[in-house]
């Protein structure tokens, strides 16, 4: 596969404050990309960065084997940019703003007609496309948004955190579309701090922490990378200490947490671990209720490297 | 010309921009209107030109100029008060605006002047032909008859100033009018403020969309400029037809030329807006107070708020009256206005283009300079 975008060795600092610190990415055509990371992790500054919005300390980035540059209009014309924030103008509507943007990188009027005409329907506008701005809801707004930026039909689409505080129907539109988007050619980074969404959507995942890239590669290659294989939950009412230090005695558990009537058990690997645990509270005579068995999540990847709940920190 | 389109028809429809660009002017012209509607309506005929005759070594047949000067009458009203002085006293009041001018009769005789004007020219004129035909005043004196003939030159002189004057208006009341107009157009700041933070990323979300994208800064800034200024042009038109037309301010019969001045005041309103929002790169509210308070500023100094200060400042420190934007726009239509005089005006309107040249100037250098920056900041890296 080509390299579509090469960030090499990239630092940006903000004062004091290191923002990007020596990021190293490398992102291949047809992937849908993750940058997954708490708030403030530098996501959008990385996203800033690739799109020369702001100047960066050192590194390099390279975009369609081109060095990245405010003044690179070649490049800057194969590139969608879908930014956390809403920009459309309050004073043109929907229609009209799409059109602008099109314009941006379409300059014949008929061609950009139809890109037009075909990203509306695409993000299902067809009943707006006559409202201004501030009387589209949040979830219209952000498709909107999304038409803004895909209409001239880009080879790279940028999506900063679209889904942010947007009602589920819109949100699974939202991520429908970029998934039909990607089916159609184009090759999409998305940054979220939304890990079901990232690990939903997105064929390689960078997590990243303080400008830190923390680990990188596929949802199964990021699992596979920490301790924790399994995690068990059993409601038990009553757990004697002898059983839970016998739970813990089990092969391929790594940690029993007892709270309220619920035995948290974490095991690494192994196969049969559910039927082992269940089997021991058998034997020892102690009743149970409700099992449940998960698979790592990338939240516990985020745990296990960085040491912090991905969760928390969105909060 | 599609980016031109889309800022033109955003720009008709932000409301806020709307009120303070055009109906704001309309208003305030209406209250000036109002407030100084007795005033106006006053017939502003002839007014009695003071000038003060110096006499030195050489000058002959003094006594019969003085008396002519006296003589000489629009119906009952004297042309000119008189004072007989030395040149000193004499010059100090011309300075201090107590003189019209100032005629010295020696072996030559010179006619001083503060500034050119409807006054100066009578002056001028009638100290020409009081020269051109001095013995046949001399013998009408002393034949007794000097009445009769000053009576005669007085009308000519009245039909010469009103040729002179042909189009020029002299209600005094059309400065505020005046200041007003310079208001609107340098209201025009708020477009060019508007058009330089949508390329601020800091400032606005939409121009990290529009920077991203392939978009060429000098034909967008060029097309932006080009749109805000049809707005403000727009705004200039509708506040002369509503002062001339519904208000009935009289701006002289100099249309041809007012509207060739309106397109640059109007460049030079949105000019200092994007002069603003490329030098002050803060928030919202700190650019918009500063565009308002020099804007205010220049106004008052242009007489917006105190009819004479102008003239104050002219006479104080008359450097100020040259640079200030608004005066200049005040000036011009002054010029225009009241004293029907096209080099004055050409003058004005050559300080705003030199305002608008080094404004622009100004801006596209620091965003091309900010801009390379980046670039070089980046490929270094």
């Amino acid at each position: 596969m080509n390299t579509v975008v090469k960030i090499e060795n990239l630092v940006k600092r903000y004062k004091e404050l290191v923002a990007v610190d020596h990021m190293n990415l490398s992102i291949k055509k047809g992937e849908i990309f993750g940058l997954l990371g708490p708030n403030g992790s530098g996501k959008s500054t990385i996203i800033n960065c690739l799109l020369s919005l702001t100047e960066y300390d050192k590194g390099e980035i390279t975009v369609f084997g081109e060095k990245m540059r405010a003044d690179n209009y070649s490049v800057k014309g194969r590139i969608g940019v879908v930014l956390q924030n809403v920009a459309v103008f309050d004073e043109l509507t929907v229609y009209e703003n799409i059109d602008y943007f099109c314009s941006l990188y379409i300059k014949d009027k008929e061609q950009r007609k139809t890109l037009v005409q075909e990203a509306i329907a695409f993000v299902g506008l067809e009943d707006f496309t006559k409202f201004y701005p501030k009387k589209l809801s949040g979830g219209l707004l952000r498709r909107l948004n999304i038409a803004c930026g895909i209409a001239h039909k880009p080879e790279l689409i940028i999506f900063d955190e679209p889904t942010v505080a947007i009602d589920p129907q819109s949100r699974n539109k939202i991520l429908e579309g970029i998934m039909e988007l990607n089916r159609q050619g184009a090759t999409i980074i998305y940054t979220s701090h939304y890990m079901e969404e990232v690990e939903q959507l997105c064929s390689r995942i960078a997590i990243i922490d303080k400008g830190q890239l923390v680990a990188t590669g596929t949802k199964d290659e990021l699992k596979s990378m920490i301790q924790t294989g399994e995690t068990i939950r059993v409601e038990v009412p009553e757990l004697t200490s002898e059983a839970l230090f016998g739970l813990q005695k089990l092969s391929h558990v790594i940690s029993v947490e007892y709270n309220d009537g619920l035995a948290i058990i974490k095991c690494s690997g192994g196969r049969h671990n559910v039927l082992h645990v269940l089997e021991y509270l058998s034997n020892t005579g102690t009743s149970f209720g409700r099992v449940f068995a998960e698979q790592p999540t990338l939240n516990d990847v985020f745990l296990e490297v960085t040491g912090k709940e991905l969760r928390d920190e969105v909060q | 010309m599609v980016h031109y389109v889309y800022r033109l028809k955003r720009l008709l429809r932000m409301r806020q921009l709307f009120f303070w660009s055009i109906l704001f002017p309309l208003l305030l012209g209406t209250v000036f209107k109002v407030a100084f509607s007795d005033a106006t309506s006053k017939d502003w005929g002839f007014v009695t030109i003071p000038v003060a005759v110096v006499t030195e070594e050489g000058a002959t047949s003094e006594e019969a100029f003085v008396t002519f000067l006296r003589e000489m009458k629009d119906g009952d009203t004297p042309f000119f008060t008189v004072t007989e002085s030395d040149r000193e006293t004499a010059e100090t009041m011309l300075n201090d605006g107590e003189l019209s001018a100032v005629i010295v009769m020696g072996e030559e005789t010179k006619v001083l002047l503060k500034e050119n004007g409807l006054n100066s020219t009578i002056v001028k004129t009638v100290v020409d032909g009081y020269l051109q035909s001095k013995d046949m005043f001399i013998e009408a004196a002393m034949k007794g008859k000097l009445s009769e003939v000053t009576e005669a030159f007085s009308e000519e002189v009245t039909t010469l100033s009103a040729k002179e004057f042909e189009g020029a208006t002299t209600d005094p009341f059309v400065q505020y009018f005046q200041a007003l107009i310079a208001m609107a157009s340098l209201y025009g700041a708020m477009y060019g403020l508007m058009n330089t933070n949508e390329l601020n990323q800091k400032l606005a979300y939409v121009s990290a969309r529009r920077l991203a994208a392939p978009m060429r800064i000098v034909p967008t800034v060029v097309c932006d400029v080009a749109a805000a200024f049809t707005i403000q042009y727009l705004q200039f038109l509708i506040n002369i037809v509503y002062f001339v037309l519904i208000l009935k301010v009289d701006f002289g019969n100099v249309n041809g030329w007012l509207f060739l001045g309106g397109v640059f005041y109007s460049l030079l309103g949105v000019i200092n807006g994007y002069f603003i929002g490329t030098v002050v790169q803060k928030s919202d509210s700190l650019q918009n107070s500063i565009m308002m308070g020099t804007t205010m500023f220049s106004c008052f100094l242009a007489g917006l708020m105190v009819g004479n200060i102008r003239m104050a400042i002219e006479l104080t420190v008359p450097v100020v009256n040259r640079i200030n934007q608004a005066t200049l726009i005040a000036d011009s239509l002054q010029a225009l206005c009241i004293m029907g005089d096209l080099e004055k005006f050409a003058s004005c309107i050559f300080g705003i283009v030199i305002w608008c040249v080094c404004l622009m100037v100004g801006s596209m250098l620091v965003v091309m300079l900010r801009q390379k920056r980046a670039g070089r900041s980046v490929a270094k890296a």
